[in-house]
């Protein structure tokens, strides 16, 4: 795809996001920074387009998560447009600040977790150890999805 | 040897330029070099032979819309007239169609039709209409808005440039037989397309709830852009009885704009496109060696032989045979090569060639929009739409457009025997 190309593309998502009430800064016509704010809480994500026309999109605030390599500049716009709902859905909810705190510790410990086998050797127990609480965490998610009533109906699960 | 030599390297240069094979900037890059290489010419020759005038309004044009696009201005007026249109889509098609010619007879037309496609297409996909119609006529639009200044399209920045013709001497010979043929090109489109363009009340809706004001991302900025598009544009209006260079008013004003805006000119300046500049400046060289070994002045006398210096043959061939080079051939060398070779006409015969200058500036331009690939604009349209699942093929774009062409240069025709040439 030819920068010319590139531009065009990035004016469509620019112009669409821009309709959702986001802002949109765009940096040397590849990288694309959204931003919204629902109430007092900001919403950020960035994601760029290169010359094989995909784009991988990432959520930065609240808190950082990856939401997925998407081909087409309709997927892009609607990732985001959900992402976008769906906060505002949950900020309804009373214990949305929780949610957020929980998130952004998840966040910590992956990245502690990284440093601990990055910087210290870490012996097959204390991983085994890892391994269990994990597994218990997964069994957590489920059975919570298993007892909760779904509220967002507009686009299905992607993990769970 | 250095004729032969000469005549070689630029004809293999065109020929590859007009094969698309390689990047036209680095093949003409190429063919100077050889030149240089081969001792045709030397590097202090090819420095003055660049028409800086040409690359300086360029340069400054370029800078000023980069500043300006920024502010969100052109889909806010984009988004404002198609609402203004209450989502009628052959409104809104005409309202694209005179925001694209006007936008385009005062910018590069690349970079218009670059600013209004995307709007259009999130228009045409909110109405869940076949976006094929509105840039076949924003290409036409952009073309036939471009060929009414100066600063329209490259061929006349060059013509300008090497003639000493101005900005209102383009706009009063030039903008009437525009006017014209942009009317006509439309009532055209209009009875082929009008049929095809109804859509569902609901989906006119979409268009009325889009808010405008949300592209708008700085206003500050917006209201120092506009005093300063406004300011160079008068200047460009006045330049001859101020006795300033169009270039210079180019610079003036993105030398300004920079200035007040405070953006990073790093960012400015990377989006200015420099392969064009540089193919521009390549070409230059390119032309003068030819005219240097004498082989333009050869081929003047041919014309003026043929022509037996009549004025209504001269003009009229020089508006065909440009029309229909343009429609298949990069017009940029095509009027780079014909420059010269006017000058040289006028040198010879005694004829006044300034309808000369009209007929290249109408058949170069015009001409373009006979092919998918007779200008810049019309291939990234073309590519555009391919892009969204929206191919035109060769033969598609030309059984609409060629006609049109063909019709627009008669009109020209008229225009210049009736006002010029009688």
């Amino acid at each position: 795809m030819s920068r010319k190309f590139i531009n065009v593309e990035g004016n469509i998502h620019k112009i669409k996001l821009q309709q959702l009430g986001a802002k949109v800064e765009v940096i040397q016509g590849i990288m694309y920074f959204v931003q919204m704010d629902i109430e007092d809480t900001n919403l950020k994500y960035v994601y760029h387009i290169n010359d094989k026309g995909d784009y991988f999109i990432q959520r930065r605030a609240p808190y950082p998560i990856n939401l997925g390599t998407y081909s087409s500049h309709e997927d892009v716009v609607n990732i985001i447009k959900h992402d976008i709902l769906q906060m505002k859905n949950a900020k309804r909810s009373k214990k949305f600040d929780k949610f957020i705190d929980i998130n952004k510790t998840l966040n910590e410990i992956a990245q502690n977790f990284e440093d601990l086998y990055l910087y210290y050797n870490v012996s097959g127990v204390q991983a085994k150890k890892f391994d269990e609480k994990i597994e218990e965490l997964k069994k957590l998610i489920k059975e919570t999805k298993d007892q909760s009533k779904r509220v967002y109906f507009e686009k299905e699960p992607d993990s769970i | 040897m250095t004729l032969f030599l000469t005549v070689s390297i630029f004809i293999l240069t065109y020929a590859i330029i007009i094969s698309e094979k390689i990047n036209r900037m680095t093949i003409s890059f190429f063919g100077v070099i050889l030149l240089v290489l081969f001792h045709v010419i030397d590097l202090k020759f090819a420095f003055s032979s660049i028409d800086f005038d040409t690359i300086s309004l360029l340069i400054g044009m370029m800078i000023i819309v980069n500043i300006t696009k920024r502010t969100g201005v052109f889909q806010y007026i984009a988004i404002r007239s198609a609402k203004l249109a209450k989502g009628d889509p052959w409104k809104i098609l005409l309202i694209l169609s005179i925001i694209t010619a006007v936008s385009s007879a005062l910018l590069d037309n690349v970079t218009t039709v670059l600013l209004i496609a995307p709007i259009t297409l999130v228009m045409t996909e909110a109405l869940e209409i076949n976006p094929i119609p509105f840039m076949f006529a924003q290409i036409l639009s952009a073309n036939i808005g471009g060929t009414a200044t100066l600063i329209g399209d490259p061929p006349n920045i060059m013509i300008g440039s090497e003639t000493g013709l101005g900005f209102m001497d383009f706009v009063l010979n030039l903008l009437p037989v525009v006017i014209v043929i942009f009317i006509s090109t439309l009532f055209l489109l209009k009875r082929r397309y009008k049929a095809s363009l109804h859509v569902e009340e609901r989906l006119k809706k979409k268009i009325m709830k889009m808010d405008e004001k949300l592209s708008l991302t700085d206003i500050k900025l917006l209201k120092k852009s506009m005093v300063v598009l406004t300011c160079t544009i008068t200047g460009f209006a006045i330049h001859q009885f101020i006795g300033i260079e169009t270039a210079t008013v180019a610079l003036a004003g993105a030398a300004i704009l920079l200035l007040i805006s405070n953006i990073d000119p790093e960012e400015i300046l990377h989006e200015v496109e420099w392969v064009t500049i540089f193919f521009f400046a390549f070409l230059f060289i390119l032309v003068a060696a030819l005219e240097n070994v004498g082989v333009i002045d050869w081929i003047a006398h041919g014309m003026v032989a043929l022509t037996k210096g009549n004025i209504v043959f001269t003009a009229l061939l020089i508006l065909w045979v440009s029309a229909v080079a343009s429609s298949f051939l990069d017009n940029i060398p095509f009027v780079a090569t014909m420059i010269p070779l006017i000058k040289s006409i006028g040198a010879l015969s005694p004829m006044n060639i300034t309808p000369l200058w009209w007929a290249l500036a109408l058949g170069a331009c015009l001409g373009g929009n006979g092919t998918m690939i007779g200008a810049s604009a019309n291939v990234v349209v073309a590519g555009i739409l391919e892009k969204h699942n929206h191919k035109i093929s060769f033969i598609q774009y030309m059984k609409v457009a060629f006609p049109l062409m063909i019709l627009s240069i008669c009109m020209a025709t008229v225009y210049l025997y009736v006002f010029y040439l009688n």
